[in-house]
């Protein structure tokens, strides 16, 4: 890989491999004091890169490897094989430095204080990441401005609705201005306009500030209007990964179209319809 | 090293911070808390006030003074752990839960990350108590006092370490509640509530070595009656040798934390 390569990759996957061991209980004493263990391999061999400022789907079914394969990005898990480079440094031996690269989005848990407002859990964030007040005060200010939340900010986390709260989230991963953010299901239960609201905020910040995005969702909409490349997983492995122009041109060669006629048919017509049909 | 440590003191100081903002928001939960159990700790004196008025105020030795001493400094050390960093006790169900995410995916160390991550309200009353009582115990000898709330202070990493050890202990066999309980409540606290000439050979060598009752107590309170500095260093010695293991063991068992996808609020 030329140098300019290395520059332009931010993640990079090399044979990655998690295995779990699942313990399952047979009946009786036996049982209880010698269960079965069993191997089950979440990610199974996967390589890919991901260069800067791309927008990044990693999409498929429950239980198919993306979030496993987001935590080994991210050095919440230690993979049973293969290597990872974020920003170029190795998550598991460097966590604390990569994470000052990396913001992390995790969709079912929350990053904010849920006692405190989202403003109080910022200045806290900038503490974390070692920027100073003035510098946290600014950013926050920013932000708050950029995406037009001053009403939010100040209310405690636990009375805002889970489309404010996620807003108020997606800010909090950017106060100490990372080079990639992770998000994994950001849209998860939310209604189609706070959905799409996530959406524009997210391609801002790509395109404003150059950030990469890494993407889990089972929305396809998400994908479609949010990113250029998809990355579809499946048993742990990777069985596509494709521009979204490209997957369309390849793939979407049928489309259903429903017609509604305008005058009522008759149950005899459809009947004789289906009969009479060679 | 300098900027890294004042970095570590700046972020616990606004984790702190931002646990009090959550205590005021439940002012009423959190005075009637820490009332209750500064009076469920006094409750225990007045046995020991009743015992000795039956007698000449020594009994094999021991005197009320060496009570009140056992009633402050661990008391103290229980107070600081579990007021300001008792979102240690938080640890196991994190783990078990998959809540470890957030703090991993920042640029902190996960325990001390996770300690000032919640605040128990109930040991402030704990606090309080100690510090009055360490009043009494070292009769208003202002250089005593501060000896006993600073290393009062100290102790608290006792607390934090042994929590720590067995919370990480859920990575490996799940939950650890009844463990804890045992091992701190039951074993820990109650042998550093009774003096220490009571106990035989047996359980003195359990509580010098692995249920570090002596630590909480009976070294630090030598040190403040007798000011013999061999007691502070053997005292500050075991305290650094906990860090250090609890250090490395975290290390170890993180490696194997196994996250989950459960829907959870911090707080």
């Amino acid at each position: 890989m030329s140098k300019k390569d290395k520059e332009l990759v931010i993640v990079e996957a090399k044979n990655l491999s998690k295995i779990f061991e699942k313990k399952t209980k047979l009946p009786g004493l036996k049982g209880f004091f010698s269960p079965m263990k069993e191997e089950f391999k979440a990610v199974d061999d996967i390589s890919f890169k991901v260069n800067k400022g791309e927008r990044i789907a990693f999409v498929g079914p429950n239980g198919a490897g993306k979030s496993t394969t987001i935590k080994m990005l991210t050095g919440i898990l230690h993979p049973t094989t293969g290597s990872i480079k974020v920003a170029g440094l190795d998550p598991i031996k460097q966590r604390k430095q990569v994470a000052y690269k990396i913001g992390c989005l995790f969709g079912q848990k929350s990053g904010l204080w849920m006692h405190l407002s989202a403003f109080d859990t910022y200045k806290l964030f900038g503490a974390i990441y070692d920027l100073d007040e003035d510098t946290t005060l600014k950013r926050i200010n920013h932000l708050i401005e950029l995406f037009d939340i001053e009403d939010l900010v100040h209310t405690p986390v636990r009375r805002l609705s889970l489309g404010q709260r996620m807003i108020c989230e997606i800010v909090g991963v950017l106060i100490h201005e990372p080079e990639i953010i992770f998000l994994d299901e950001p849209t998860i239960g939310l209604d189609i306009v706070v959905k799409e609201k996530v959406r524009n905020l997210i391609k801002d910040i790509n395109e404003k500030s150059n950030v990469t995005v890494f993407l889990t969702s089972h929305d396809v909409s998400d994908i479609e209007k949010l990113c250029d490349r998809v990355i579809i997983i499946d048993k742990g492995k990777i069985v596509i990964d494709e521009k979204i122009d490209v997957l369309k041109e390849k793939y979407l060669k049928k489309k259903i179209v429903t017609i509604k006629k305008e005058e009522t048919i008759s149950l005899e017509d459809i009947i004789y319809d289906i009969y009479t049909r060679k | 090293m300098l900027t890294v440590v004042k970095n570590y003191f700046r972020f616990m100081k606004e984790s702190i911070k931002c646990n009090l903002k959550g205590v005021m928001e439940y002012k009423k939960s959190f005075l009637i808390q820490s009332v209750f159990m500064f009076f469920n700790n006094f409750f225990f004196l007045i046995f020991w006030f009743v015992i000795f008025n039956g007698s000449d105020g020594n009994i094999n030795g021991i005197t009320m003074n060496d009570i009140l001493y056992l009633w402050s400094l661990p008391v103290i050390s229980f107070g600081t752990a579990f007021f300001f960093f008792g979102g240690i006790s938080k640890l196991g169900q994190y783990i078990l839960e998959g809540g470890l995410d957030t703090y991993l995916t920042q640029p902190k160390n996960v325990l001390i990350n996770v300690m000032v991550s919640g605040m128990d309200f109930s040991a402030f009353g704990d606090l309080i108590y100690g510090l009055v009582i360490g009043l009494f115990a070292v009769e208003f000898n202002i250089l005593k006092y501060v000896i006993l709330v600073c290393l009062g202070i100290i102790g608290a990493i006792f607390y934090i370490c042994v929590e720590a050890l067995i919370r990480l202990l859920t990575i490996k066999i799940g939950n650890t509640d009844n463990i804890e309980h045992i091992c701190i409540n039951t074993l820990m606290i109650t042998f550093a509530s009774y003096p220490e000439a009571i106990y035989g050979k047996l359980i003195k060598m359990l509580i010098y070595t692995v249920i570090p009752s002596a630590y909480i107590a009976f070294i630090p309170i030598k040190f403040v009656q007798t000011l013999n500095f061999g007691f502070l260093l053997w005292f500050l010695a075991v305290a650094c040798g906990f860090v250090v293991l609890t250090a490395v063991f975290s290390k170890q068992m993180l490696k194997k934390y196994e996250s989950g996808n459960n829907i959870a609020m911090r707080g």
